[in-house]
């Protein structure tokens, strides 16, 4: 009877403080539901730890209302996200297994509020990372060529695709053919895009940091030893990642300053996988890895280096290819 | 100048980091790697496959999944640039795949 009568209370007890407990969460949830979101969210890939399990998710600025786009399902998932907005199509590739032993990668333009999907390309050979332009009007993309003699692809270089005309032209050539072009991205006026260029040599990887008019023409080299980069919003300044850590680069004066040292964080490290300058916020976003907790983590500084701080982190896989989109037109 | 390399091999399906990612890393497309399993340690688990080597090359985001290799195994994977620049020669690693499966970080340096 005792017994009964602890079990009871207990229970009682349980619904008590479950009501308080859920009427809480009701106004937490009504509250979030009205909360209008931010001019802008930042929208990333998580290449996940397991062999098609990598997606895309957005989360506030402030770290808060992180949802997942798009989730993987059996052998498809998503490698990257390019966009300037919710409301707009973005650029996305997309892992899928062709067979029991191929797999491939694809770009896609997504209408996220039509739920659309329109391949890029359909030329043969090895596709990877795409950005849209700011003005939505083309896409900058990585891709091998593969040839009618060579099964293999070719070396990776910066391709041009003309959303309106559907026209796509290789930007980047093949005349240095120990080098390979990756991590396209568009200066704010949609005229130039900058990518990474990377050779092999005896002493190890060289990367430079290059710019290609639109219109085509012999690239420009900007700086050297950089493996990351985009534009500041008003396109003067650029965010690079180098050695010794990130950094505002001046490319006109050829002036670096350093405004977030890894020393600073010593139990993280970093790997290449893009950059983000916010439009509105002074922010910069970037993923990096914590080595003590095993998380993927995604930081916000000042351009200033003022308010390095972590908004978001996952043991899921690794954060890849952030960028700041407007939330509305 | 950058001479550490990654290659990230995702078997099924538990992820391990077994190493520090090198200050600096860059994943580098197109890497080369092949790797043949040393011996078992005990019964596969209900999601391991049956391979017991690998081969392939890092694809546009530095990695290549291997789904069908043999879980609860050491394995030995190696990373080769001799086709590139014949002073790299090939990096060979030990490893231990638990049941589950494990992804791996293995890095090549320059001689």
């Amino acid at each position: 009877m005792a017994m009964a009568r602890t079990a009871r209370i207990a229970v009682t007890a349980v619904i008590c403080g479950g009501a308080l407990i859920v009427s809480i969460g009701i106004v937490n949830y009504i509250r979030s539901y009205f909360q209008p979101p931010p001019d802008e969210v930042i929208v990333f890939a998580t290449l996940g730890n397991y062999p098609f399990q990598d997606s895309i998710s957005t989360v506030w600025p402030d770290g808060s209302h992180m949802r997942r786009i798009l989730e993987p399902k059996g052998r498809r998932s998503f490698l990257s996200v390019s966009g300037n907005s919710l409301t707009k199509p973005m650029v996305v590739t997309i892992y899928q297994g062709v067979d029991s032993k191929t797999k491939e990668n694809h770009l896609f333009i997504y209408d996220l509020a039509a739920g659309t999907w329109k391949r890029l390309t359909t030329q043969k050979g090895s596709e990877g990372y795409g950005a849209i332009s700011p003005d939505n009007s083309r896409v900058v993309f990585e891709f091998g060529a593969q040839t009618e003699e060579n099964e293999k692809p070719g070396k990776s270089r910066i391709w041009l695709t003309d959303l309106r005309s559907s026209e796509t032209r290789q930007l980047t050539t093949d005349q240095d053919a120990d080098t390979w072009d990756t991590r396209p991205t568009w200066r704010p006026d949609s005229e130039e895009v900058l990518f990474l260029r990377f050779k092999f040599s005896e002493r190890g990887v060289l990367s430079k940091l290059m710019s290609v008019s639109t219109n085509g023409g012999e690239p420009r080299l900007l700086a050297e030893g950089v493996v990351d980069a985009c534009y500041s919003p008003d396109g003067k300044r650029l965010a690079i990642v180098a050695t010794g850590g990130l950094q505002i680069f001046d490319a006109e004066m050829q002036q670096r300053k350093l405004i977030l040292p890894w020393e600073k964080l010593p139990n993280y490290r970093y790997v290449s996988g893009g950059l983000t300058w916010s439009r509105d916020l002074d922010k910069i976003a970037f993923g990096i890895s914590n080595q003590n907790s095993g998380e993927s983590e995604l930081w916000t500084v000042s351009s200033d280096g003022a308010n390095a701080t972590k908004i978001y982190g996952t043991k899921l896989g690794r954060i890849s290819d952030p960028a700041f989109v407007r939330t509305a037109n | 100048m950058w001479s550490l390399y990654d290659v990230v091999d995702t078997p099924p399906f538990t992820s391990v980091f077994m190493m520090t990612i090198p200050a600096g890393a860059v994943i580098i497309p197109g890497v080369g790697h092949e790797g043949h399993l040393l011996q078992t340690n005990g019964p596969p688990s209900s999601r391991s496959g049956a391979d017991i080597t690998f081969s392939g090359q890092t694809g546009s985001f530095g990695f290549e999944d291997h789904e069908f290799i043999r879980d609860n195994a050491d394995w030995q994977i190696s990373v080769s640039y001799i086709g590139v620049i014949p002073s790299c020669g090939t990096k060979s690693l030990d490893f231990h795949i638990p049941q589950g499966g494990q992804q791996i970080y293995a890095v090549c340096f320059l001689h």
